[in-house]
């Protein structure tokens, strides 16, 4: 049994490659204890409730020996992400529940570009074409891009301020921030 | 700052904001942050909790003798209690009540018929126990005057449906006995019929299509929203996505069938609540969705819309 604090200093990596080499659950279990913030917080997205998404993420847990030895892939993180979504969506689906629809479903639609120009102008009423385009969008969308990306506020202080719940004030950047993609277009 | 750190804090400040622009290009740590906003709880000790529970079983190597030995102890009573019960059941004939049969997995269909999903005939394939007559009681919306001429129009094209169901069911057990895709093997049949198909089966089709959808749909406002673009367009996008998808041969084991979803259309043109009527395996039905949400908008409509999407080669 290897001893647990050398276990604690080794690179995910190095765990993932140890575990495959000599099968032995403690660099597996690391491994996992590492990422358990992740994946508790995506099984609550779906089960959105506490007692389900503990059981969930101990269940994939208890399934992961089967399924790292079968699957491929060069990430174990992104890996580990969708084998945690595909369990949540399964779960969904027995208890016929509504899956939510993930931000990453849009993952082929890149806004990089659009980010870059909010976080490069740092007064948005100077660029007179970004100016007119965030006018366009709507009051909560705008005030939630100023707030984030020109005062540099968390969702936290910007609830504070405007009173949006958290998951509003990411669902108003992120649509705000599509929004200002098709503004921009246009205007060309 | 990582996760559990933000999670401890009051998740405000630079580090927090900055973990938080890291999740816009991180979907993983972007939903874990979303579900942690979703659901009230003390988290942290959850989390630690799990942490915990995880580190001792993964560690219990020093223990497997015990283990072992409770396990052979275990075997040995169950073994023990068979023989007892066997010894009981040969002396005294005593008639034993086999066990339940075991549940079978059924994946429950919506009792709700999509208003207007008459205008799409194909979609009644698979729904074998679907009474015609019933459907067509007031439940469904938007019924005009033409009441009559529907019933019979909707009566024609649910039969011809069941032909060609009938016809499907010949062709798949055909094909499940010996999967030869030589000519026998007409892959359009699973798809819906381009609008300018050349047999006259589908000529026929078409023009019972239009019937009913002119005589129950009152509106465009009423009507089952619809890809733009068009249907055959979308199958298209969805076939393309699909084969893609079945490329490297892994998806589902080689496991292939279809996965029908439900969902409503928001006023941005948007599928919104989607429901796994029919799932092929949690992968293919993962990408089901994604193609469904990334693909293209919907008009608007009102009613749910109900959608097909056949996974095979």
């Amino acid at each position: 049994m290897v001893a647990n604090n050398k276990i604690t200093k080794l690179s995910n990596e190095t765990l993932l490659k140890q575990y495959r080499d000599t099968e032995k659950s403690e660099y597996l279990g690391e491994l996992y204890k590492r990422h358990i913030p992740l994946v508790y917080g995506v099984c609550l997205k779906y089960t959105k409730d506490a007692e389900a998404a503990e059981d969930a993420a101990m269940q994939i847990y208890d399934e992961l020996p089967l399924k790292i030895n079968s699957d491929v892939f060069d990430s174990f993180r992104v890996w580990l992400y969708s084998t945690v979504k595909n369990y949540c969506v399964m779960l969904l689906q027995k208890e016929n529940r509504k899956i939510p629809i993930n931000d990453s479903d849009y993952e082929n639609l890149n806004y990089d570009d659009i980010i870059y120009l909010l976080e490069k102008e740092n007064n948005y009423e100077k660029t007179k074409k970004l100016k007119q385009c965030m006018e366009k969008l709507p009051n909560q969308q705008r005030i939630s891009l100023i707030y984030f990306f020109m005062d540099e506020l968390s969702y936290e202080e910007i609830s504070d301020k405007t009173g949006y719940t958290l998951n509003h004030v990411a669902e108003y950047i992120r649509d705000g921030i599509k929004n200002l993609g098709k503004q921009l277009e246009n205007i060309k | 700052m990582d996760l559990l750190q933000y999670l401890q804090s009051s998740r405000r400040g630079k580090d927090a904001r900055n973990l938080e622009r890291e999740s816009m290009n991180d979907p993983f740590l972007a939903d874990a942050i979303s579900g942690y906003a979703s659901v009230d709880g003390n988290h942290i000790k959850t989390i630690k909790k799990l942490q915990k529970e995880i580190g001792s079983q993964s560690g219990r190597a020093g223990f497997s003798f015990w283990k072992l030995l409770l396990a052979l102890l275990a075997i040995a009573l169950i073994a023990a209690l068979c023989y007892f019960v066997w010894y009981l059941i040969d002396n005294h004939k005593f008639t034993n009540n086999s066990g339940k049969t075991p549940e079978k997995k059924t994946y429950t269909i919506q009792p709700s018929v999509p208003a207007g999903s008459e205008a799409f005939p194909d979609s009644e394939i698979i729904d074998e126990n679907e009474s015609p007559v019933e459907e067509l009681h007031p439940n469904t919306a938007a019924i005009s005057v033409l009441d009559s001429l529907a019933l019979k129009a909707q009566a024609d094209s649910i039969a011809q449906a069941r032909a060609k169901q009938k016809y499907l069911d010949e062709k798949k057990a055909k094909l499940a006995q010996n999967r030869n895709y030589g000519e026998d093997y007409d892959s359009s049949y699973y798809y819906e019929q381009p609008e300018n198909s050349a047999t006259s089966q589908d000529e026929e089709f078409s023009a019972r299509k239009e019937q009913i959808a002119s005589s129950i749909v009152e509106n465009s406002a009423n009507a089952t929203p619809a890809p733009v673009g068009g249907m055959g367009n979308y199958r298209q996008y969805l076939d393309n996505n699909v084969r893609a998808a079945l490329v490297n041969g892994k998806l589902c084991s080689g496991k292939r069938g279809m996965v029908v979803l439900l969902f409503s259309v928001n006023d941005g043109g948007r599928p919104v609540d989607v429901s796994i009527l029919r799932s092929l395996c949690p992968e293919a039905d993962s990408q089901a969705i994604r193609m469904l949400t990334s693909g293209p908008g919907w008009t608007k409509g009102t009613g749910e819309v109900r959608l097909e999407i056949p996974f095979y080669d």
